[in-house]
């Protein structure tokens, strides 16, 4: 069969209308993945129950058992969300033979859909990073060009879907990390509202800002992901009760934070742009708004989430699980177990974020973080007052290369467009909709929307306007 | 700099993270870069705002006291993740007297 491109919800309907079964079609892509991975380094693990797990999918569709939308259809899950009796290890070394005792919720749900799990996938260690290279199992590579990388965090999750060793999969955000690889590798990417889906089975890295999300071809597998894998969950005390989300928006009205968007490269403007001119074409209006505490969102996600990082990787000492180090005495193992379990780039956030959560630090840091997300918090009130949407670049750059960025900060400033909405809860989507040329390779970036908290409907909505017509 | 070597030494002992000399001279550089770029966050006029926070509609959960979970629900599970075990307990080093 070829899947090229094909979408979930093809491929669920060709099962449904048994034009194929579950089981070819996962062997299907496990051929992709075969004859992929290794150049592409997108899975850190393939999973051998994949194919008995599509014919118990096949036998359950036969017996009328299973009907979602999503019944065999194959998908990998980046490797901080659970999956019971798997590996989940966070591409850490910390945690290289942890297996989950738990599905995560999302995971649950999924599982209950018949979605088919064919492995996990490679991201930045614990989440921390926007290119996989800081996996401790070494990066991912964009399919559009093996020099580049993905994106990350969720990069090996973007790599997969855009070299279709999967049609879907499961990335997280705490920082732009489904959106900025969706971009990377011309893909749809949700981060949905914070709340919407259960954080129970996540590792977590910001526990104020995570949330999982999904990364696909079109903007209707997006919304199946989100469907199935939305609602409230005792489990996970910020879940968001299952009413309250609003489906049409007031408007078609796009605002656009100018001063906002001089931070992405030239190129990228120029074709934002033209993306906008398509929006205009299909009705919407465009407007220019004031949103002046934009600029700052990445200062303060530099506070808080290490912050959060420092209190949440606490846990991991070696001694309840994870890696083990021997040393002379209980402190020397704690300190010599994190030492080898951590990669640099975590470390460097733990000691930033113990910086900015000291005592003599606390007013200047954290605190001002915290306010400023209020102030971000007022801002997005009031533009969303007049507006239904706010658009910009989902990221300042196309893909770059593998190995470009080696000060962290040049690394961190690709999630800049990402920080407002992570800061604030509300949700965002990137949609493939434009190229531009790198060293003669045609390279994808994507165009952001960012709407109200519990209005991804709304997201769906104008992405399908733009990408579709 | 903003941060010296020792606060680096002493913010690694605190998060229980062994570095080599080596490692404490580029965890100062690297600190510093992004302390430099988050007080970008100290020119911000920013309004007095009160302790808690105001951008999550948040509400309290509760549930009644009691067991969430019968006791013996995971534990054979979440033992089993330990690196070093001694029947039913974890076992670590001493960490009194020596």
């Amino acid at each position: 069969m070829d899947t090229k491109k094909l979408s979930a919800k093809a491929i669920a309907e060709g099962i449904r209308t048994k034009q194929f079964s579950a089981v070819e079609v996962t062997r299907a892509y496990l051929k992709n993945i075969e004859a992929q991975n290794t150049t592409l380094n997108a899975l850190l693990e393939v999973f051998d129950d994949a194919e008995k797990n599509a014919a118990r999918v096949d036998e359950l569709i036969a017996k009328g058992e299973v009907t979602s939308p999503l019944s065999g259809v194959p998908m990998v899950v980046k490797d901080n969300i659970l999956i019971e009796g798997k590996i989940a290890s966070a591409a850490s070394r910390m945690l290289a033979t942890h297996r989950a005792p738990y599905d995560a919720t999302a995971i649950s749900k999924l599982k209950k859909a018949g979605v088919v799990f064919l492995g996990r996938a490679n991201m930045d260690e614990f989440a921390m990073g926007s290119s996989t290279e800081n996996s401790a199992y070494g990066p991912s590579k964009n399919p559009f060009d093996v020099t580049r990388v993905p994106g990350g965090s969720s990069g090996g999750s973007a790599s997969a879907v855009a070299a279709d060793l999967v049609p879907v999969s499961l990335g997280s955000e705490t920082c732009g990390s489904i959106r900025q690889p969706a971009s990377l590798c011309g893909l749809v990417g949700l981060k949905p509202t914070y709340g919407a889906i259960s954080r129970y089975g996540l590792i977590a890295m910001g526990s104020s800002l995570d949330q999982i999300g999904p990364l696909s071809h079109t903007v209707d597998d997006s919304e199946l992901l989100f469907e199935a894998m939305k609602g409230h969950d005792d489990m996970d005390s910020t879940s968001l009760p299952d009413d309250g989300e609003v489906a049409t928006p007031k408007n078609k009205k796009i605002g656009i934070p100018r001063e906002f968007v001089k931070d992405a490269a030239p190129a990228v403007q120029e074709v934002f742009e033209k993306s906008l001119a398509t929006l205009r074409e299909r009705g919407y209006e465009i407007v220019d708004i004031e949103f002046p505490s934009a600029p700052f969102g990445l200062a303060a996600y530099y506070i808080v989430m290490p912050a959060e990082v420092s209190t949440n990787l606490a846990r991991l000492d070696g001694v309840r699980y994870g890696l083990h180090v021997e040393g002379k005495d209980l402190l020397d193992e704690y300190k010599k177990s994190r030492r080898e379990g951590f990669g640099p780039e975590t470390r460097r956030r733990i000691i930033l974020g113990a910086y900015v959560l000291s005592s003599g630090y606390y007013d200047a840091y954290y605190r001002r973080a915290t306010a400023l997300r209020s102030v971000i918090a007022k801002d997005l009130e009031r533009a969303f007052a007049d507006v239904s949407y706010i658009a910009t670049p989902t990221t300042p750059n196309a893909a770059f290369k593998i190995g470009e960025k080696s000060d962290p900060l040049s690394m961190y400033l690709e999630d800049v467009f990402a920080a407002p909405a992570n800061l604030t809860g509300i949700p965002a989507i990137s949609v493939p909709h434009q190229t531009i040329v790198r060293d003669g390779v045609t390279l994808p970036v994507g165009i952001q929307f960012m709407s109200p908290k519990r209005t991804e409907k709304t997201l769906f909505t104008i992405a399908r306007d733009l990408m579709e017509g | 700099m903003a941060i010296s070597k020792d606060e680096v030494k002493k913010l690694a002992e605190l998060s229980r993270l062994e570095l080599t000399d080596a490692e404490v001279e580029k965890m100062q550089h690297d600190i510093d870069a992004v302390i430099s770029y988050v007080d970008t966050l100290q020119t911000v006029d920013l309004p007095e705002v009160p302790e808690g926070t105001i951008y999550f509609d948040e509400v309290n959960v509760m549930r009644e006291d009691g067991d969430a979970l019968p006791g013996d629900a995971f534990t054979d599970a979440l033992l089993a993740q330990a690196p070093r075990r001694q029947g039913r307990f974890v076992k670590v080093k001493k960490i009194l007297g020596s």
